[in-house]
């Protein structure tokens, strides 16, 4: 018998596939399970690098709903410090499954998660999302309106995706010790005050990561049937970790969860497919250029090569040139860079 | 005697038929106009004018310029008032944004997206710094106002043109317009303020309740042709009523200030 590793294609030696390739080519890195076609109606969530990819499908002329949409009188810049523009609808960064599985609950009326409303000084906040309202808003019952209104369009958008995209970005979360209820941010960063009694780290593995997607895919489907989802783990590193690691370690672990977690998704269920962003952009073929020099931040060249893979790949033309731009995706996480001595 | 200097687009030709009907005591007039592909290509000018500018204008710009003004460019030297009529929209913008959003506490209508009042205050301010003219007509010596392109006539809801589908909605749910058209006016006149301008906004007894001018100050020509209700038409023109109605406030805010 042969080795088995005979005859198999250049793409899967490092020597053929990486070391021999040219610096900065992206090389065939992803192969689409199914085709992504412009009348699809997409959704896009997740981490902050999802922001981008939300954009730039929009830009290149895909059918990514917008089910909050603001009119184009009202600049980018002030509909994106409200959570407007950003992804499909307002809910700002969703950095973990169990955050995704909440919300698509709470949306459903499955759950309620507890301590909904956080104030600072005289101002209320949706725990949720307290990003997204700077200032706050004038009373708790303000938020609790405006989140009703977000839950019945979060609704909408997600029952009737034709391709939901999602991306993977945190394992790390801080939840409300009592139900479990998950938070994007830590109580106290914008809103809220930290009280460890009823709050607590919570650092998710690969089996808690795994079950909350599947179970919000098993979910969605119940409603929507035809939804596909298209995954991706985010290429940026964590801004800080409350883990107690060094935060290259904690990153190591957070990403090689999602990744594997993406993997199993992937192998398991044909209406998943992976796109391999963080592959590209980490790759040590492109010599850290997909960064900027924080060593963190995706840069506007590694935005557009993940899109021009993306493009390729579905054998799709740019309508409009993916620019890279100067776009600053709102990353609630960045506000932590302030407690770093 | 104050010596005010008019300035403006086509709009400017009501207001001028009114002036020049009423000829208000105490005032000196001079106007100065252009169709808005010509008024587009007008600026502040070395040596304290106002008119073409030499490199963006073409030849029939200025030929049709100097046939309706009698110069190409104006001069500004000894004016106490200008008046800039019709250079902005202040109401389309606002009704684009109603159309398709609700407002906390001050208009529910079931739209897809419900901003705060917070928001919808920072949203007004956007809209009406974008309103505000080149630096140049800022902090001046002389007295500048503001007098904003009216709001289409009603008669524009006959038309299915796509650019009147915000008005369709705002008539379809009117539920808080008015009461945003009050506030965005406000917010306009303090940004203007703030600039040393004065805006004087479109006269309330010339609007509907939502926000559109009345069909009857229509300039002649103007609204809904036969077989043609698919096309923009002209419903921004608005006559000497009209115009009348703008002196009347124009007068009232000269008084005040």
């Amino acid at each position: 018998m042969p080795s088995p590793y005979e005859g198999l294609p250049p793409f899967a030696f490092w020597k053929s596939a990486v070391q021999d390739r040219a610096a900065l080519d992206p090389g065939a890195l992803y192969t689409p399970r199914f085709p992504v076609t412009r009348n699809m109606r997409i959704v896009t969530a997740g981490s902050c690098f999802a922001q981008h990819i939300g954009r730039e499908l929009r830009q290149s002329g895909f059918r990514v709903t917008d089910a909050e949409p603001l009119p184009a009188v009202i600049p980018d810049a002030l509909a994106h410090d409200h959570g407007y523009r950003l992804y499909s609808a307002r809910y700002g960064n969703i950095y973990t499954t169990a955050q995704l599985l909440q919300l698509y609950d709470e949306a459903c009326g499955r759950l309620s998660p507890a301590d909904p409303v956080w104030q600072k000084n005289t101002r209320f906040y949706d725990a949720q999302r307290p990003g997204l309202d700077p200032g706050g808003l004038a009373t708790a019952a303000d938020v609790l309106e405006h989140r009703a209104h977000h839950l019945a369009r979060v609704k909408d958008a997600f029952d009737s995706a034709d391709l939901f995209v999602f991306t993977f970005g945190l394992t790390e979360a801080w939840i409300h010790k009592a139900t479990g209820t998950v938070f994007p941010t830590a109580p106290g960063t914008i809103a809220g005050s930290f009280d460890p009694d009823l709050y607590a780290f919570k650092n998710y593995d690969m089996v808690e990561v795994l079950n909350a997607f599947t179970t919000f895919m098993k979910r969605l489907r119940k409603a929507n049937r035809k939804v596909r989802f298209l995954i991706t783990v985010s290429p940026v590193p964590l801004t800080a970790t409350a883990s107690g690691q060094h935060v290259e370690v904690a990153t190591a672990y957070s990403k090689a969860v999602l990744r594997a977690v993406c993997g199993k998704l992937h192998a398991d269920d044909d209406g998943v497919d992976y796109f391999p962003s963080y592959e590209l952009i980490t790759s040590t073929n492109n010599r850290g250029v997909y960064f900027e020099p924080n060593k963190r931040s995706v840069s506007a060249a590694g935005i557009a090569q993940a899109m021009k893979m993306f493009h390729g790949a579905h054998t799709l033309t740019p309508r409009v040139t993916t620019t890279g731009h100067d776009h600053d995706p709102r990353c609630d996480d960045a506000m932590l860079e302030g407690f770093a001595r | 005697m104050k010596r005010l200097l008019f300035l403006g687009n086509s709009h400017l030709v009501a207001v001028q038929a009114a002036w020049q009907a009423a000829q208000p005591k105490g005032y000196e007039a001079e106007f100065f106009g252009a169709p808005q592909r010509d008024w587009a290509r007008m600026a502040l000018l070395p040596g304290n004018l106002f008119g073409l500018t030499v490199d963006g204008a073409t030849k029939r710009q200025r030929e049709m310029t100097e046939k309706a003004n009698g110069k190409p460019a104006v001069s500004l030297d000894h004016r106490d008032i200008l008046v800039i009529v019709g250079s902005f929209p202040a109401a389309d913008p606002l009704a684009i944004l109603l159309a398709d959003c609700d407002v906390t506490g001050l208009r529910e209508t079931g739209a897809a997206t419900l901003l705060s009042d917070t928001l919808f205050a920072k949203a007004c301010q956007s809209l009406a710094e974008a309103q505000l003219p080149p630096s140049g007509w800022q902090n001046r010596d002389e007295t500048v106002l503001m007098l904003p392109r009216p709001a289409p006539a009603e008669t524009c809801l006959g038309s299915t043109f796509p650019g009147y589908r915000a008005w369709h909605r705002l008539a379809a749910a009117p539920g808080g317009v008015s009461a945003a058209f009050g506030r965005f006016d406000d917010g306009l006149k303090a940004v203007m303020a703030e600039c040393n301008l004065v805006y004087i906004p479109q006269p309330a007894r010339t609007r509907t309740a939502i926000g559109l001018t009345a069909g009857h100050l229509l300039a002649p020509g103007g609204g809904i042709k036969a077989g043609e209700d698919k096309k923009r038409g002209d419903h921004a023109h608005m006559n000497i009523s009209y115009g009348a109605a703008c002196i009347a406030e124009l007068l009232t805010a000269l008084q005040e200030s």
